[in-house]
């Protein structure tokens, strides 16, 4: 009786538990270290559209939505502006700057081991402010170890293999200061730095730590007005003005080819995002199909990356860190999506990103001022974005077609998806059909492609009619002429 | 009716003999010439809505026609003030008729090219875009040659003048419109105050 009755109060105080966290905007509270959230659902998402030769902001639906949040709390262990994560199969690694630590966890953010520092001849060696991290296949460990102003190689064991200290080199100042930010190892063991402060490019050294000098570095270009004026203007004029530095990397990811995406503090003049191939050139597509640019946000302020993580399909993510927005390119340099934004309160805003990693479907954000990471999945409409461009990339137009038609049912503004389908229909030699949708995408170039096979095939196919036509004009001019001539002799 | 439009193909052709005839023999009509500013602005109207796709250069814009009639009818009116002013003082022999009808028929070959060229826009693709160009770089240096004849025969000058005397209109035209934008601004600045001041004593009293 007595159970019974306990039975019966607990069982809807539970519901009722549940009812009341469930209604919060954070929900239970797992044990593995994710605190899984209830996104509301508002969109702050958009594209930009080429309207008039200038580019509009066009609101989207929602690309990614958060799915859970990671901080001290749920993880059980300090987390205090982490400014790196990186991750090896199921395994994550959380570059806790602030604690000094590294975090490993397993994918559900459940902790296995916090790495504090290494054995190095019978001493504790520890961390100082470690910014960045990279594990390569073969589980070695590489740590930025910033204010130690050293590259820590750690085996699979945690075990010492190898530091790094400050290069000496004839291309280096003698009292350069090494502050390694952030790092990635390539199959060849080379390995390549952001470093703080340094602004002739990515540092690159071989895999037994010797320098062998910088890549990807950043042309300087000087406007030909400020040429003259410097010429003009007394020194102490010039010192006043901005100098003509190279920008600086902010960050770096090797994609699953080799190349390295990185990001870099733009000026108006330099590309902000660039992919490296390992001889430090330049190989990003620019090749949009609807007026985008690979520069962030395109009206008011010059967005300032700071992270950046591609996919195996090179749809690449790049995190401003003026607005705090996340910005989606195709390989194209289609702009897909942006969205995110500086800190209001609520989950999927930040106060400063410093790392993107895709993790499975996920993308996860990890915000250092705010010390909170965010876990985000894509919605239904992003997945469709994706499958019709991997699909279209792997020629399976009939399928992409598919996904497209999708993606504009779900989304009429996005222009994108009409141009895809434009560019599936001058496959198909429906050139007609694909002169539609150019239309609808606003899209010039392509649409004047699509007109020109249709011009030639309306020519052949009517040329009897057209000919018969002007032989008809001809005849017609002829016996009228003869005939006036008759008149004027009569 | 036939009499004008042939002499506006005169005009075409033999600028200096038309704009001769024009003024000193009373050739050519006022209203006809106001037919011809009225055709400017039409044939802007419908190039502007039946212009091809690919060669639409305002994709996606409302096309705003009171600004399209201001930029058809404002320049020749701005010429032939600008030109009158100058020429005034250079010993010109034109009236402002004169003037504003030699500019009306120089509008001649820019009507004619715009009317092709809208036809052109939906037959030809972007590779062939060379030849809009071309037609449009050549109604343009037409129209300004036509000009010139005009300034020349008009005023009855030599060459050496008419070029002094185009120069100088074009820089009294600039000095025109930034005084009618300085003269816009003051007004509303004027105004502006006029309503802060009524705003003031509307929240005080």
């Amino acid at each position: 009786m007595n159970r019974l009755l306990k039975r019966l109060i607990c069982i809807p105080l539970a519901a009722l538990c549940l009812f009341t966290m469930l209604s919060f905007s954070v929900s239970a509270e797992g044990e593995d270290g994710r605190r899984f959230v209830v996104s509301n659902g508002v969109s702050d998402s958009y594209t930009y559209s080429k309207v008039n030769g200038s580019r509009k902001v066009v609101a989207s639906p929602n690309t990614y939505l958060p799915e859970f949040v990671v901080d001290s709390a749920s993880l059980g262990v300090e987390l205090v502006n982490p400014s790196h994560i990186t991750a090896k199969d199921d395994t994550l690694y959380i570059v806790n700057t602030g604690k000094n630590n590294i975090i490993i966890t397993d994918q559900n953010f459940k902790v296995i081991k916090v790495l504090d520092g290494f054995m190095l001849n019978g001493e504790m060696q520890t961390f100082s402010a470690p910014q960045g991290c990279f594990i390569t296949n073969n589980g070695l460990l590489y740590i930025a170890d910033t204010e130690n102003q050293r590259i820590v190689v750690l085996s699979q064991d945690f075990e010492l293999v190898q530091i790094i200290n400050t290069p000496k080199s004839d291309v280096l100042a003698k009292d350069f200061v090494f502050k390694p930010q952030k790092i990635v190892v390539d199959t060849s063991d080379r390995i390549f730095v952001v470093a703080d402060g340094v602004y002739e490019g990515i540092m690159q050294f071989y895999g037994d730590g010797s320098f062998i000098g910088f890549v990807g570095s950043i042309p300087v270009t000087a406007n030909p007005v400020e040429i003259i004026w410097k010429k003009l203007l007394t020194k102490e004029q010039t010192s006043k003005m901005q100098q003509f530095v190279p920008v600086s990397y902010t960050n770096i990811f090797l994609d699953s080819e080799e190349f390295m995406y990185t990001v870099s503090l733009s000026t108006t003049l330099a590309n902000p995002i660039r992919r490296l191939n390992p001889g430090g050139a330049d190989v990003l597509i620019r090749n949009a199909l609807v007026g985008t640019t690979v520069a962030g946000d395109q009206i008011g302020k010059t967005s300032q990356f700071v992270a950046i993580c591609a996919d195996e399909n090179n749809i690449y993510y790049a995190a401003d860190s003026v607005r705090n927005r996340i910005f989606v390119y195709d390989e194209d340099g289609n702009l897909l999506s942006v969205f995110g934004g500086s800190f209001q309160g609520r989950v999927g805003t930040y106060k400063h990103i410093s790392s993107l990693l895709l993790f499975g479907d996920n993308l996860i954000v990890v915000d250092s001022q705010a010390s909170i990471i965010t876990s985000l999945y894509p919605t239904e409409y992003m997945e469709t974005i994706k499958a019709g461009l991997n699909t279209y990339r792997t020629g399976k137009y009939e399928e992409s077609h598919k996904y497209w038609t999708q993606v504009y049912a779900l989304n009429s503004n996005f222009d994108l998806a009409y141009s895809k389908i434009g560019m599936i229909e001058i496959r198909n030699k429906n050139y007609e059909k694909a002169m539609e949708y150019f239309l609808l995408a606003n899209d010039q170039e392509n649409y004047s492609t699509a007109y020109t096979k249709y011009r030639t095939i309306w020519y052949t196919e009517n040329l009897s009619y057209i000919i018969t036509a002007i032989l008809v004009v001809v005849v017609a001019i002829v016996v009228i002429n003869v005939w006036r001539k008759k008149r004027v002799k009569k | 009716m036939k009499n004008q439009i042939k002499f506006a193909f005169h005009v075409l052709f033999h600028p200096a003999d038309a704009y001769w005839d024009m003024k000193r023999e009373k050739r050519g009509s006022l209203p006809f010439c106001l037919l011809l500013l009225l055709l400017q602005f039409v044939t802007m109207v419908i190039e502007e809505y039946c212009v091809g796709f690919i060669f639409d250069t305002s994709v996606g814009q409302t096309a705003d026609i009171l600004f399209l009639f201001a930029t058809a009818i404002a320049p020749i009116f701005l010429f032939a003030l600008a030109n009158l002013a100058i020429t005034t003082f250079l010993e010109g022999e034109g009236n402002f008729k004169d003037i504003f009808m030699m500019a009306c028929y120089s509008l001649t070959p820019a009507i004619l090219i715009r009317v092709v060229n809208t036809v052109l826009t939906n037959v030809m693709s972007l590779d062939e875009k060379t030849y809009i160009t071309m037609l449009s770089t050549l109604s343009l240096l037409w129209v300004l040659l036509l000009l010139f004849v005009g300034i020349m025969e008009v005023h009855n000058y030599s060459m050496s003048r008419t070029v002094a005397s185009a120069v100088l209109t074009i820089v009294s035209m600039v000095i025109i419109l930034f005084l009618l934008l300085m003269f816009l601004d003051m007004v509303s600045r004027i105004f502006g105050f006029g309503y802060s001041i009524f705003q003031e004593m509307q929240t005080r009293m």
